[in-house]
């Protein structure tokens, strides 16, 4: 009899440790070695760049007037440019601002993406057709030149880029969060909804989109590695953030002279290696992201 | 199929009008008069009233955007102040640049994108697999400008093997007489413009047919004994293929458009470059001019995806 009891009270033990998927999430994705050590590097850049004045003697538009165009050295560790600053402070700074506007861009895309998306999704009919005809327009626009041809006219600036690439950018995130949400409100539990008396509000933002979070993170991740590419490449044509706030993509801009590009290498391939090595990271770890939420592609 | 192209030709018709009105507004909303290349300081005011009303400018909004529209249907894209040419004739110009450049880098990507799509997918796992998913996280991961320039040192100041800029010889006229001076210049420029397509049809090449070998089709034919090959490059390949022509689809867009930054790194006279080069010279026509051909483009290139897709997969149905 007490046996009976001790099994019972192991088995309520058992059913007590619940695991969420969240969890089962974060469990495969702990196993994927590449995914880790990305979001290890990823984890540094932030710190350092967030934290800039701990990791530095130097100010950010500090010039030290015995050293122009100076070499790496031991004072210098990355060099200095042309106006005698130096390079890995201004380094540090530049993520700051590379990595708040490809985020600042993302949380755009999304907000417009998933109210635009689950609306859509959830009303379809005639508000669905004018809402995907909306994100067709977007969708036909060439990109980068559009970008540059608003940047231009809202003046070049940290906050219109972040603007651009997020009010270019939300159609993709819209038409997933829309297709989830359309096999979604067929599902059984939007019957339950119903059968309540939920209100349209509740029913999208409590029961529906909750289901897409897996998705909207891992579109997420990869989102801010493309915004970060495309700030630098409006910084580097001189239409992004302009200096003296440096960002990775403007301290590109030293290398549009061939004199530098040829004898100055410090000068440009530090930063460009700061733009590919983040926005690799943030791309392993969306993959490994995308494997964690649906191993159905995996194994 | 026929219903299905018309339908998609109808609907396309309020995203144009969409796309004319947004690129419409953009410009307008611009600081600076567009007269200001045409005026001179020194003009009275009267003057200046006078060339404004003669561009229509003294007019409200909604019946500027009308002329302008009109005159677009008429074919007259108006006049480009940076290259003193009708827009029309500077896009005609630069088109062919670019399109001769795309279709090599599309050539170049597919060629190789596939193939060690298929390799990797067959050999999952393995290190040649890991090999080439790294290559493709790179290339897909590089500023296009960043490896060019990378490229540039390497190959044009160090090894000097290959031309720094241009699309030929300065000097030498651009035309099919100098087809070996051409390709020369568009070695570099090719392989930065292939690289990102060719990462991503290895990339869906290689998810498209891990999906395919899984199914049960694959398991009869191995089961029936036919050799790996016929299996892998026969049955599989073809459904594998599928989702890689939509992809393909997607890129037509491309061919013409151009990639802004690689034409202006290497200083190619290609669509890109001319976008680049009408924003910096505040020359609206040919903002307006190249924003709607490519936006027209991207339209039918995406109906062309979707026309592609039900020719290579028979399964899909229109309705």
């Amino acid at each position: 009899m007490e046996k009976v009891v001790e099994k019972n009270i192991n088995i309520e033990k058992e059913e007590e440790k619940i695991i969420s998927p969240w969890k089962i999430i974060f469990k495969r994705l702990r196993r994927n070695k590449l995914a880790m050590v990305s979001l290890v590097i990823l984890c540094i850049f932030i710190i350092m760049s967030a934290f800039a004045p701990l990791f530095t003697p130097y100010e950010r538009d500090g010039i030290d007037f015995e050293a122009y165009e100076e070499s790496p050295s031991r004072t210098h560790i990355l060099g200095t440019d042309d106006l005698g600053r130096d390079i890995y402070t201004r380094l540090l700074y530049g993520g700051r601002v590379s990595l708040s506007v490809g985020i600042v861009a993302v949380i755009i895309e999304v907000t417009l993406g998933v109210i635009l998306g689950g609306i859509a999704g959830f009303y379809g009919g005639i508000i669905d057709s004018i809402i995907m005809r909306i994100t067709d327009i977007f969708m036909s626009f060439p990109f980068l030149i559009i970008a540059i041809t608003v940047v231009s006219v809202l003046g070049p600036s940290m906050y219109n880029v972040m603007l651009v690439i997020g009010f270019l950018g939300w159609t993709g995130i819209a038409r997933i969060v829309r297709g989830q949400i359309l096999s979604l409100r067929e599902q059984e539990f939007m019957e339950a909804t119903e059968a309540l008396g939920l209100s349209d509000f509740r029913k999208i933002t409590r029961h529906l989109l909750p289901n897409t979070l897996a998705s909207i993170i891992v579109w997420s991740t990869i989102s801010i590695a493309s915004a970060i590419l495309t700030e630098s490449s409006l910084s580097y044509l001189g239409l992004g953030v302009s200096p003296p706030t440096p960002t990775w993509g403007n301290m590109l801009q030293a290398a549009q002279k061939q004199y530098v590009i040829e004898n100055q290498w410090w000068l440009w391939i530090p930063p460009g290696l700061a733009i590919f090595i983040t926005v690799m990271s943030l791309n392993i770890l969306g993959d490994g992201l995308r494997d964690a939420v649906d191993p159905k592609l995996k194994k | 199929m026929r219903q299905f192209i018309i339908r998609r030709i109808l609907q396309s018709i309020p995203v144009l009008i969409g796309i004319s009105i947004f690129l419409f507004l953009i410009v307008h909303a611009a600081p600076g008069s567009p007269t200001a290349h045409v005026i001179d300081p020194k003009m009275t005011p009267d003057e200046r009233a006078r060339i404004e009303a003669k561009m229509g400018l003294d007019k409200p909004l909604p019946v500027q955007y009308l002329n302008w529209i009109t005159e677009i249907l008429r074919g007259n894209m108006g006049q480009s102040t940076k290259y003193g040419q009708p827009v029309k004739d500077v896009i005609k110009e630069h088109m062919w640049n670019t399109f001769y450049l795309s279709i090599v880098s599309l050539i170049l990507s597919l060629v190789i994108g596939i193939p060690i799509g298929i390799i990797s997918a067959t050999k999952q796992y393995s290190g040649l697999d890991y090999g080439f998913t790294i290559f493709a996280l790179f290339g897909l991961s590089i500023p296009a400008f960043f490896f060019a320039l990378i490229l540039i040192l390497i190959f044009s100041v160090n090894l000097k093997l290959l031309p720094i800029s241009g699309m030929v010889t300065p000097g030498n006229p651009i035309s099919f007489s100098n087809f070996k001076d051409i390709a020369w210049h568009s070695v570099l420029p090719a392989i930065v413009l292939g690289l990102g397509s060719c990462a991503s049809f290895m990339r869906y090449t290689r998810s498209s047919m891990l999906e395919v070998i899984r199914q049960d089709y694959i398991r009869t034919a191995r089961s029936k004994g036919l050799k790996e090959k016929v299996v892998i490059y026969k049955h599989a390949l073809r459904n594998a293929l599928i989702p890689v022509i939509t992809l393909l689809g997607f890129q037509i867009r491309f061919l013409f458009s151009g990639a802004l930054l690689t034409e202006t790194v290497f200083g190619w006279p290609g669509m890109g470059k001319m976008g680049y080069m009408g924003v910096m010279y505040r020359d609206y026509s040919l903002i307006l001019g190249v924003n709607l051909f490519l936006a027209i483009l991207t339209l039918i290139g995406n109906l062309l995806a979707d026309i592609l897709y039900g020719v290579a997969d028979p399964r899909i149905r229109y309705d």
